[in-house]
């Protein structure tokens, strides 16, 4: 129904899980390889391990974006449409598209031709480098070597074919695969039909949904999440026969809820506190003034 | 490197290693289950079998969701151009083969693949889709870190990302860091390849299904397709396991002979480097093979204590190479 944004939508979240060859990909080669350059050529052996741990957590931040990705990008283009909404939608007007364009083809310039970005990143990274000890490391030609002379851009210089070369890899692969299967295949043409569904017609809640997908995770990092579930049932006199199930399930907010809310009562307590120094009268004010400046003349000498 | 493939430039040494891998492949799924049916005191279909069940795919009718997408259609040719590319990126012939192969391009190139078929499970509006979607997105991240961790504790030792550089023997030989190395990969490449106790490669059953859940839809060439995309994407792990991991020899067993190749070696030495680390992936294979008779497959969401482990072992190969420099 809304072929051209889920089109610019797919090319974003592709973008964004650094999934080559678009650019978000290459700002997390960049991003690993300076982590493992860091891991490799620290000076303390503790702040080495911290580097590699680091990105091992990028890893598993990619991971989890692509994740995130797939449900939002799925859940809500692909499949049967989920809701009234879903079903009556329609394509987005040409102004809001055009932007999007814009943006899409930026991440797909910048992706396969990332020459000028990477001229950017370096001299940022260069000016900043140039104070710090040279720390280069490997064989020379190795793919990662980052000394204070040539911060980026050794780095760059790989990276300026990385994603072309991978881009162009794929399309040979690609279009491999596709003579091979017509070959083979000797052009059957693909029939259209609908999907198994244990004998009774596809409905659309029969479709994953999007906490379904992502139940797994939740349930793998319960412990930070918290989640929380409430079912309640009514029926008509007997369990077995409900007429109403009501399942809610929700995430505990926990960064608001430990972190964020003592935080915020701290401070309002310490303001309404300090508030009483602000009495409305005239002759409080100018107490305080008298009693400010003795204090500062007093310092003072 | 120019003698051993008769001048040809980098993107045909490419190819050819494409072509190797795409013929090999099947059979490599071939000789693991004949090995397991053996251990099950069966006769076994024939080592050639998967080339037969691609040959069959290809040739039936191809029947697709009404309501899926080019995405559907698409994801096929995707999915086995990355892990062919992917598998590209390993050396083969001997280090520093292939198109220059990056580690993190690898990495990225499986989740492009991942991401892919997750989409395509999720665009053909049936259950098992997103059943099989939802599972395969978990272990994704469960295993992603790890397979980073321990290809990055190589990497930081050895000051490269490149794959050919990673498989040269370091100093003093095998250490214990490239063993917990080699356990913790060990562990990502179960889940990857879809084995027990990850995931039941034999069976289309609901509660076994992660790979073949989203691959359940397909049909005719597709289902060829994805099905030697999978193939693929065994060879591959199980390579990176043989030629970068093992890829220095362990000391004492003579595998230190042919890998790595030197480059501007002839063809003969290509011939047997490649030989050789056939036969050492046969082996791992085979070797997963009798992890899969022993053991029984993990229950889904008990699978974060197995691949913790993984994890655990992988920060331990990290920091004995920091610590004890090898």
């Amino acid at each position: 129904r809304m072929p051209q944004t889920a089109l610019l939508f797919l090319g974003g979240a592709v973008a964004i899980a650094a999934l080559p060859p678009s650019n978000g990909f290459l700002s997390e080669v960049l991003t690993l390889k300076a982590l493992l350059s860091l891991g490799a050529s620290a000076p303390a052996a503790p702040a080495r391990l911290v580097a590699l741990l680091a990105a091992a957590g990028l890893a598993f931040t990619g991971a989890l974006a692509a994740a995130a990705f797939v449900k939002a990008f799925g859940i809500s283009f692909l499949g049967l449409p989920r809701s009234q909404h879903a079903t009556s939608a329609q394509e987005a007007p040409l102004g809001m598209r055009l932007g999007m364009w814009l943006l899409l083809a930026l991440c797909v310039v910048i992706g396969l031709a990332p020459g000028p970005a990477l001229g950017v990143v370096q001299s940022v990274g260069g000016s900043i480098a140039a104070g710090l000890p040279a720390s280069g490391f490997g064989p020379a030609g190795a793919s990662f070597n980052i000394s204070a002379a040539a911060t980026v851009s050794s780095v760059t210089q790989g990276l300026n074919s990385l994603t072309s070369g991978l881009a162009l890899s794929l399309l040979a692969a690609g279009l491999l695969a596709f003579w091979l299967a017509w070959a083979w295949s000797k052009g059957r043409p693909i029939r259209v039909a609908e999907p198994w569904a244990c004998g009774v017609g596809l409905q659309p809640e029969m479709q994953y949904s999007g906490a379904a997908l992502v139940k797994p995770l939740r349930l793998f990092f319960r412990t930070l999440l918290r989640p929380e579930r409430a079912v309640s049932r009514e029926d008509t006199g007997s369990r077995y026969f409900p007429t109403v199930i009501r399942y809610e399930a929700s995430l505990t907010p926990v960064y608001e809820r430990y972190l964020y809310l003592p935080f915020q009562r701290a401070l309002l307590f310490a303001s309404t506190r300090l508030k009483r120094i602000q009495t409305g009268s005239v002759q409080a004010y100018l107490a305080y003034i008298v009693a400010t400046l003795a204090l500062l003349l007093i310092l003072a000498r | 490197m120019e003698t051993l493939y008769g001048g040809l430039p980098q993107m045909a040494r490419g190819v050819l290693q494409a072509l190797v891998i795409l013929a090999f492949a099947p059979g490599l799924n071939g000789i693991i289950k004949k090995f397991k049916a053996r251990l099950q005191n069966r006769t076994g279909p024939s080592v050639l079998q998967p080339y037969y069940d691609l040959r069959k795919f290809f040739l039936k009718e191809p029947v697709v969701s009404r309501h899926g997408s080019w995405i559907l259609l698409g994801v096929p040719y995707l999915s086995l151009a990355a892990y062919t590319v992917a598998a590209v990126q390993v050396p083969l012939f001997g280090a520093g083969a292939g198109m220059g192969g990056d580690l993190l391009s690898f990495i990225y190139l499986l989740a492009l693949a991942r991401v892919g078929m997750t989409l395509a499970a999720l665009d053909t509006g049936s259950n098992f889709g997103g059943m099989g979607a939802s599972r395969e997105l978990a272990v994704s991240v469960l295993v992603e870190p790890v397979l980073f961790l321990s290809l990055a504790g190589l990497a930081a030792a050895a000051g490269t990302t490149q794959f050919g550089l990673l498989a040269a023997a370091p100093p003093g030989g095998m250490g214990a860091s490239r063993l917990l190395g080699v356990a913790a990969f060990a562990f990502v490449a179960i889940a990857e390849m879809g084995r027990i106790p990850v995931d039941n490669p034999d069976t289309h059953l609901e509660l076994t299904m992660i790979h073949e859940g989203m691959l359940l839809e397909y049909s005719g060439r597709h289902l060829a397709l994805l099905t030697w995309a999978a193939e693929v994407k065994q060879f591959a792990i199980l390579t990176v396991l043989a030629n970068v991991f093992l890829g220095a020899g362990l000391p004492g067993v003579g595998l230190a002979a042919g890998l790595p190749v030197a480059l501007g070696a002839g063809l003969l030495v290509g011939l047997a480097a490649l030989g050789l680390s056939v036969l050492k992936v046969a082996l791992l294979g085979l070797g997963f093979g009798l992890i899969e008779f022993f053991f029984a497959k993990v229950r889904f969401f008990r699978l974060p204590r197995l691949l913790g482990a993984s994890f655990l072992l992988a920060s331990l190969s990290v920091v004995t190479a920091l610590f004890l420099g090898r």
